[in-house]
């Protein structure tokens, strides 16, 4: 019965039924859009680990336009007379015409979202090379619903205040874009000389500062003495409206920003609601009969104008200036023609832009030119993280910044991109450390990877991937691993090569939790995923028999010469069932002898691997000794004897 | 009935397009409303219909608030001026729309009546000419079977064959289901033949409210000529609306309001008397003359 008061379904069925082809193509275009998408990455790779991030940027594409059209078309009506005299005068009052369309559109974005939702959860169970956990699917769900009812509801609140198309996209944009706009404001006029930021150190600690020399020589001289520079990226904590942090490094899964959008959501819907019931509906076509209104939004919009006029000022000088005096006035003239159809009282709304002007300008000045030279960057580096591993180590965070600053170029043994953490954000910073500062944080991050290891559950494994390929995650290799993870300890993970680790993937609290375990934790488990890889491509060759590029990695071993790997695609290809044969039959893996790769690739990569390499070497040159007639054989050759006489090949 | 009490309308907050406004509109009947362009006769008629929010006062229909009241508009039906329908719709899909939101709404009134009109109920009512278009909203409304209906310039566009038809459905409507219609039109000889009750719409407010037989009898043209010179002055027993003489011929409009003009203007001994009817036009644009309202210097 409560229901019925606030929701008449007639209405709203006919209210979607009236806008039937646009409703389907709004629906429709994503999940069409989406399946091409999965049926690409199906048809190119083998190893798809769908990411939030990889599921998530077409529907991120949609998330203003689709709310924005579903809007317009529920509550259109506002925008002409004489659909307002069709629709306000039939027996449903506001209230429950506020709410149908509310709630109907809240409906129909859960349609919208599941039918998605669905989508990946579809091509997840069919496809067996496409890893898309559930718990992804439900994050997936759950926060683009919420983002995408957040903005429907803004959207609603934006056109219920203006009641006129341009002026209702123009208060949507400021209520949802102009917090953003003045933060991200902030980040950059903080960050505009951002590239060259020093950190000095003294025996004790180091205090970063932010030098920026404007023709100080005292500083220049200063710069000269800080032979190193460090370079960062300050990370925008870009929580406001996480949708909208297309500038953000990390995911755009924000729980921060999910609970704001659900309260601004709730606020933004009561406010659109009293706004409507006491809308005058004679006001339509023409937004905001009320001058204090007008001049509000006029105003605001100024701001990101003004900051267009403020860089013309800045690089024309007083060419500059009147560039931007001629843009605002015709930028005043312009807005008050759009949203109240008339030039405005023109003296007095002009004199009102150009003073606003002043002020916006003068503002922006102060941003880039006072608060640009405090010294604020990087100061109390808190935490410095590295691949999920945190260090608070006051005396490790000094050892990496003197580091990064102490080096010689030829001490570097590794780089590091570090996130440094403090009270005023995230900063993005590469550093090269030398060999002594290498070993010691690679011995922490296997230290941590192991510890990483026991507390990872295992039964919640989404994805294991081994040198490049995906491998099925089956009850089978779930149980090897379990049962044999505490040898893990038996292993130095820090000195084995990528090949000699697999990577377990779990999704976990919005995010994927990776762990590497060592190849040869167990016998079986070594052959399970190697004889994995082999049958997965000697599958794929009979099906398809394509056209495959061969490629040796046999670097560990010297069997194979110089002209082995130039020849080695036209050998194989040449002998292409000799070598499927081999793989099927002869090609004996086992933990305790050593193995060799070759990479195959077609449309998808894939990876085969050589258990006996003396036994392969024999197949190889058996190969070779078949093609010694061929003239295209002694040609290539000829070739490769060619190119290492002029030096070419190397 | 509707009672409406102390309505004022303003969209400025300066200037009142009604002000002040009392009126009663008693059930059962077909009420015109007329007034000068810019009068607010579609100011009001959105008032009661709730699409637009009065600055003061009450419209009471059945002693109930109609302002946002749903239920009320079930037996509300509203034909504006400026018709809209839904882009793509046919006359039957317009009528699956009503039909979901008036209980009352008859199905078969608008295939008999569409039928009789030889309007075809499945094409888009976008191709259809402006009379059609008035034809379909007007089928409608009726079928709504609303006890209250509200008609703005309701004959638009309709040519007389169907203009006739449709007067005789809107007084069958009355008739047979005690509906009570609202309709302005700019052309009073519409109203002329269908209103019981006709109100003027005149500054914000209504000037009077009369049934059509009562305001056509006691309003008179005459043309008279006397033996002896005369003016206005010697006709002031009467209540002249308008005086007119030219030569020796004088045309007067007279508001009868229960006297004899007869007997007191042949006790005169004119040449010439003559008591001419007045059509509903003329006793709009008389009465409006009578309060100061020039009328063709505004043409």
């Amino acid at each position: 019965m409560f229901l019925n008061k606030i929701f008449n379904f007639n209405f709203f069925k006919e209210n979607v039924r009236k806008s039937k082809g646009l409703l389907a193509f709004l629906l429709g275009i994503i999940p069409i859009i989406n399946i091409i998408y999965l049926i690409i990455l199906l048809t190119t790779s083998n190893n798809n680990l769908l990411t939030f991030d990889l599921l998530s940027f077409l529907t991120y594409a949609g998330m203003i336009f689709i709310p924005l059209a579903l809007s317009l078309t529920l509550f259109g009506f506002i925008f002409k007379k004489k659909s307002v005299d069709f629709v306000m005068s039939k027996p449903i009052n506001r209230k429950t015409l506020f709410m149908t369309n509310t709630i109907g559109g809240i409906l129909i974005l859960i349609i919208f979202m599941l039918i998605n939702t669905a989508i990946f959860g579809l091509f997840g169970l069919l496809f067996s090379n496409l890893t898309i956990p559930f718990s992804l699917l439900i994050d997936y769900f759950i926060f683009w619903l919420i983002s995408y009812i957040f903005m429907f509801i803004t959207i609603n609140l934006a056109v219920v205040l203006s009641g006129n198309l341009i002026a209702s996209l123009v208060v949507f944009a400021i209520i949802v874009l102009i917090v953003p706009y003045l933060n991200a404001m902030n980040y950059l006029a903080n960050d505009y000389y951002g590239e060259n930021n020093y950190i000095v150190c003294d025996n004790e600690e180091c205090k970063p500062t932010n030098y920026y020399c404007y023709n100080s020589e005292e500083c220049e001289s200063h710069l000269l003495d800080n032979e190193y520079t460090l370079y960062y990226g300050k990370l925008f904590n870009y929580n406001f409206i996480a949708p909208l942090s297309v500038m953000n490094e990390t995911s755009y899964y924000n729980s921060i920003s999910l609970v704001k959008m659900i309260f601004l959501s709730i606020i933004y819907a009561i406010i659109g609601y009293f706004v409507f019931k006491k809308r005058k509906m004679e006001n339509n076509e023409t937004s905001f009969k009320n001058n204090f209104a007008h001049y509000l939004v006029k105003g605001i919009t100024l701001i990101p104008v003004c900051f267009l006029t403020f860089a013309i000022v800045i690089e024309a000088g007083i060419i500059g200036w009147l560039i931007a005096i001629a843009g605002i006035i015709i930028y005043s003239i312009v807005y008050d023609l759009i949203t109240r159809k008339e030039i405005y009282k023109p003296v007095k709304s002009t004199l009102l832009s150009l003073i606003l002007f002043l002020i916006f300008t003068g503002v922006y000045y102060l941003e880039f030119e006072i608060l640009d030279s405090r010294e604020e960057v990087i100061t109390n580096v808190e935490k410095i993280s590295y691949q999920g591993m945190d260090i608070t180590d006051q005396s490790l965070i000094n050892q990496i910044i003197k580091s990064a600053l102490e080096k010689e170029y030829s001490e570097v043994s590794n780089s590091y991109n570090f996130i440094f953490s403090n009270k005023n954000g995230q900063y993005s910073v590469i550093v090269d450390v030398n060999q002594n500062l290498d070993t010691i944080l690679r011995d922490m991050l296997a230290q941590f990877n192991a510890e990483k290891i026991k507390t990872f559950n295992i039964n919640q494994i989404n994805y294991i991937e081994y040198n490049g390929t995906s491998i099925p995650v089956t009850k089978k290799l779930k149980e090897l691993i379990k049962n044999n993870i505490d040898k893990i300890d038996e292993f130095d993970l820090s000195s084995l090569d990528d090949e000699e680790l697999i990577n377990l993937y779990s999704y976990q609290h919005h995010q994927y939790e990776s762990v590497v375990i060592p190849l040869k934790l167990n016998e079986e488990l070594y052959q399970e995923i190697l004889k994995y890889q082999n049958e997965l491509f000697i599958n794929h060759q009979k099906e398809k028999n394509r056209e495959v590029y061969y490629n040796l990695h046999a670097y560990k071993t010297e069997l194979f010469t110089e002209e082995d790997y130039y020849v080695f695609d036209y050998v194989i290809n040449s002998n292409e069932e000799a070598f499927i044969n081999y793989l099927k039959n002869d090609n004996e893996i086992s933990i305790d002898s050593d193995i060799i790769y070759i990479k195959a690739y077609d449309f998808k990569d894939y990876t085969i691997t050589i258990g006996n390499i003396t036994s392969f070497k024999q197949e190889f040159d058996r190969y070779k000794e078949n093609l010694k007639d061929s003239e295209e054989y002694q040609s290539l050759l000829n070739e490769y004897h060619n190119m290492m006489n002029t030096g070419a090949y190397d | 009935m509707i009672e409406i009490k102390n309505l004022s309308k303003s969209f400025n907050g300066k200037d009142y397009v009604l002000e002040n406004l009392n009126c009663k509109i008693k059930d059962n009947a077909i009420y015109g409303l007329v007034g000068a362009n810019g009068a607010g006769k579609s100011t009001l008629l959105r008032l009661i219909n709730s699409i637009y929010t009065p600055n003061e006062g009450t419209i009471l229909i059945d002693n109930e608030n109609a302002y946002d009241n749903e239920l009320l508009k079930q037996e509300m039906v509203f034909v504006p001026d400026d018709l809209y329908f839904y882009p793509g719709y046919t006359l039957m899909d317009m009528a699956e729309y009503y039909k979901s939101l008036y209980h009352n709404f008859d199905m078969n009134y608008v295939i008999n009546v569409s039928n009789t009109l030889k309007l075809n109920p499945n094409a888009k009512i976008s191709s259809f000419s402006k009379g059609m278009k008035r034809q379909c909203a007007l089928i409608c409304a009726l079928a709504t079977n609303a006890k209250y209906m509200f008609f703005d310039e309701t004959f638009d566009g309709l040519d007389p064959v169907i203009r006739k038809y449709f007067k005789k459905l809107l007084s069958e409507a009355m008739s047979k289901k005690d509906t009570t219609i609202i309709m302005t039109s700019h052309n009073l000889r519409e109203l002329e033949d269908i209103c019981d009750n006709l109100g003027l719409l005149y500054k914000g407010n209504i000037l009077f409210e009369s049934d059509i037989d009562s305001l056509k009898t006691n309003m008179f043209k005459i043309q008279i000529s006397l033996k002896d010179d005369f003016d206005k002055k010697t006709f002031k027993k009467l209540k002249i609306l308008s005086y007119k003489k030219i030569g020796s011929v004088a045309t007067l409009i007279i508001d009868e309001e229960g006297h004899d003009s007869r007997a007191y203007l042949e006790s005169l001994n004119p040449v010439i008397l003559d008591y001419l009817p007045l059509t509903l036009e003329e006793v709009f644009i008389y009465q409006m003359e009578a309060l100061g309202y020039v009328f063709e210097q505004n043409i």
